[in-house]
């Protein structure tokens, strides 16, 4: 049964990094490729600690090292890859010519 | 096309050295190499310590580390010199200021000054907090937070800080990190040591400044006090190593009496070592690496128009 979990969390963690990968090479600007590569931390990396977690023993060292640094990448991640698309916005990366949406700047025209 | 097959070539050459990695990884139960059985043969009775790596680190491989350790500071040292602090020594300020004393010096304010000339050193001004952080005073247009800006607007950040969710994020993260590499110097059995709770607690001053600015540590960050406490942990390092020699014969050798195994004491003068590392990289890392951070380029962008409207300019004198 935890044998299960185990590979089961590694595998959803494998398909989330392969299919970042693949995005980070597809995708056609910065912003769009931000998005892929943080999702390669949320539901790549996350589901392997949880992994290590499990076959460890939530409370044993190995678990309690991998859940510290779970919390870490959740928290840390998406504040990352927000300063990094904000950063990119402010230094006028342009988006990708068929992007529907530009908020911010529709909200700066009105 | 041909990316693709170079792209694939990579792929797969990749896929099969992890897979040979994979298989040819050892069982459980399989043999300790040899370094390792060494650790543990090593670890328990001359130490008093679970941890072999930590053994390796401070005991077996003693002299070394020794070494690691005075090339750090020599790193720090030599960066140090190569950051031209000689002009003032109370904070780290940037190239441009320094060359603004000289060029007072050798030609004070004689010079028509034209209203580009006027915007650049307006800029120049507004990003300079580290002299306002340590007059005590407000810097002159520059807020402490960007989250009053509207994000539609293309140009550099003028804030000091990070927006507010970096900031929560940063808050949320610290304690945690701060508490992880005491950990890792604490315990004379927690994997690690000194160097990696060094850089740890870098990484929590690093935080504080990228996300709050400059102005928030730049109490804690004074080249006087670090360069003082790193001074304190190189020499510690020697003192604890020196007395195995003069105690026990050797360099490095244990003087201290063993506590019980698993205890915040056990690991002898593997423990005092640690921590004097830990001083010493801590403080040496910071050094370096606000020195390399004074050394800064001024984004200022050479066209004043595009960056603020508000101010006069652009009559095509370059200033810069």
């Amino acid at each position: 049964m935890r044998t299960a979990l185990v590979v089961v969390l590694s595998l959803v963690g494998l398909f989330f990094s392969l299919t970042g990968a693949i995005g980070v090479l597809r995708m056609p600007d910065v912003y769009s490729r931000i998005q892929c590569t943080s999702k390669v931390i949320t539901m790549g990396a996350i589901p392997a600690l949880l992994a290590v977690a499990v076959s460890k023993g939530l409370l044993s060292q190995y678990g309690v090292h991998a859940l510290i640094v779970a919390f870490l990448l959740l928290v840390l991640n998406p504040a990352a890859s927000h300063a990094l698309g904000r950063a990119a916005y402010k230094t006028g990366i342009r988006q990708w010519s068929g992007a529907v949406a530009d908020e911010p700047r529709e909200r700066g025209r009105s | 096309m041909r990316r693709a097959v170079v792209g694939w070539v990579f792929a797969v050459a990749t896929a099969g050295v992890l897979g040979v990695a994979v298989v040819d990884l050892p069982r459980e139960g399989a043999a300790l190499p040899h370094i390792a059985r060494q650790a543990m043969t090593v670890a328990l009775p001359d130490w008093r310590t679970t941890e072999p790596v930590s053994e390796v680190v401070y005991g077996t491989r003693t002299f070394d580390t020794f070494g690691e350790t005075f090339l750090l500071l020599a790193a720090v040292v030599s960066v140090l010199l190569l950051a031209r602090h000689r002009e003032r020594r109370h904070d780290y300020f940037g190239e441009e200021e320094a060359g603004q004393e000289e060029q007072r010096y050798q030609n004070p304010g004689d010079e028509p000054v034209g209203p580009t000339e006027r915007t650049a050193r307006a800029a120049d001004t507004r990003e300079d907090d580290d002299a306002a952080a340590n007059a005590g005073e407000a810097s002159a247009g520059r807020p402490e937070t960007p989250d009053a800006e509207p994000v539609g607007t293309a140009a550099p950040e003028a804030a000091q800080g990070m927006t507010v969710v970096v900031r929560v994020a940063i808050r949320w993260v610290l304690p945690v990190l701060a508490v992880a590499g005491g950990y890792l110097v604490v315990q004379g059995y927690s994997p690690g040591g000194g160097f990696p709770a060094g850089v740890v607690l870098v990484g929590v001053v690093l935080l504080v400044y990228a996300g709050f600015g400059y102005r928030r540590i730049a109490r804690l960050v004074r080249p006087g006090p670090l360069e003082v406490l790193e001074l304190i942990g190189a020499l510690l390092v020697i003192v604890v190593l020196a007395l195995g020699l003069a105690l026990k014969g050797s360099f490095g050798a244990n003087w201290l009496p063993l506590a019980p195994e698993q205890t915040f004491r056990s690991g002898g003068t593997m423990q005092a070592f640690s921590v004097a590392e830990l001083i010493e990289v801590g403080t040496g890392l910071t050094i370096v690496i606000f020195s390399f951070l004074a050394i800064r380029h001024d984004w200022t962008p050479a066209n004043p128009d595009a960056a603020d409207s508000t101010q006069p300019g652009g009559d095509g004198e370059d200033s810069r």
